[in-house]
């Protein structure tokens, strides 16, 4: 039986995508927990299927959790590599919702769910990891989170329908 | 309204809700330790403060009561009625001579008298700047005629 072959276009964008998550990672490192990288995440989720925003999600934290200046934690790590594919995963089951262009008020909304449940898990393995009580890592973390959510949401809303746009008349061109 | 705007604002008052939620749990947060930091300091102060009750009686049926004062520890009455309310004083072989008590200057048939309470008002018997006041002190200016004297 054949297998079916996998898109050399779609690999070179997962990795186009994943490379400017990174990029805009290191270039908003001094911006703490206000980053593109959730958007392009979820962007690419939306574009290719669930499985594929998740490997981008993935592929981003493999790059940015290792090589951090803030430092290395295994269970950090493999929380971060988990939230950040929900956002991929989210992008999926996003599909078909996206059309147009302008504010998007339901990309906008699910950036700060998707952004509540990853600062959740975050937050929670961090605490358990410093050995901090949860409630404790959860409450000292919500400035944290509100910049988080906030600025995800805005990015959301007014960033997703134009990154679309733009990758897909991208691809366009080169059929 | 459509079925989809319904559903997209109550998505966003949740979002709101959570937002605004996380917001009030956090400053209950800061309340909470900045209370608990307030009542060490307290505890901390009160090795080395005293606290007083300082009143001002201005002769005209007008009374100011300054209560549960914190001064540092070896302070005069004079030290802290300065602190508390402000005063002026001239100084003199027999001690500091009062000549204002939070801005008012005695005319040439008043002058200004302190006294302290246990068991009832006691005259001070030494001048304002000579008593060391002591934690619980109750302390009293009043604004007194020579003729009543």
């Amino acid at each position: 039986m054949d297998q079916p072959r996998l898109d050399p276009r779609k690999i070179s964008l997962i990795a186009i995508l994943a490379a400017t998550a990174i990029a805009t990672n290191y270039l908003m490192i001094g911006t703490l927990n206000i980053k593109l990288m959730d958007l392009i995440v979820f962007t690419s989720g939306y574009l290719m299927g669930s499985v594929m925003g998740a490997i981008t999600g993935g592929m981003v934290w493999l790059v940015y959790g290792t090589l951090n200046p803030f430092g290395f934690s295994l269970p950090v790590f493999i929380s971060t590599v988990i939230g950040e594919a929900l956002y991929g995963i989210a992008g999926g089951f996003f599909r078909g919702k996206g059309a147009g262009s302008g504010f998007d008020p339901w990309a906008a909304v699910t950036g700060f769910l998707l952004t509540f449940v990853y600062d959740l898990i975050t937050s929670i393995v961090s605490g358990v990891t410093a050995g901090v009580p949860i409630t404790m890592a959860l409450i000292t973390g919500i400035p944290f989170m509100l910049a988080h959510t906030v600025s995800n949401t805005v990015f959301f809303g007014f960033g997703f329908k134009p990154l679309v746009n733009s990758i897909n008349k991208v691809m366009r061109k080169d059929e | 309204m459509n079925e989809n705007t319904y559903k997209l604002i109550s998505v966003a008052l949740l979002c709101t809700t959570i937002a605004a939620s996380a917001f009030a749990v956090y400053n209950n947060y800061q309340f909470n330790e900045l209370k608990k930091d307030y009542a060490a300091v307290l505890s901390e102060l009160e090795g080395f403060t005293a606290q007083v009750d300082l009143m001002i009686d201005y002769g005209n049926g007008t009374v100011t009561w300054y209560n549960d004062t914190r001064i540092q520890s070896g302070s005069s009455v004079l030290d802290a009625t300065i602190v508390v309310c402000g005063a002026e004083y001239q100084t003199s072989d027999f001690g500091a001579f009062i000549t204002s008590v939070n801005g008012l200057q005695p005319d040439s048939s008043h002058f200004w008298m302190w006294s302290t309470y246990e068991d009832g008002w006691e005259v001070g018997m030494v001048g304002a700047d000579q008593y060391n006041v002591h934690n619980g002190d109750i302390i009293r200016w009043t604004y007194t005629s020579i003729t009543e004297w």
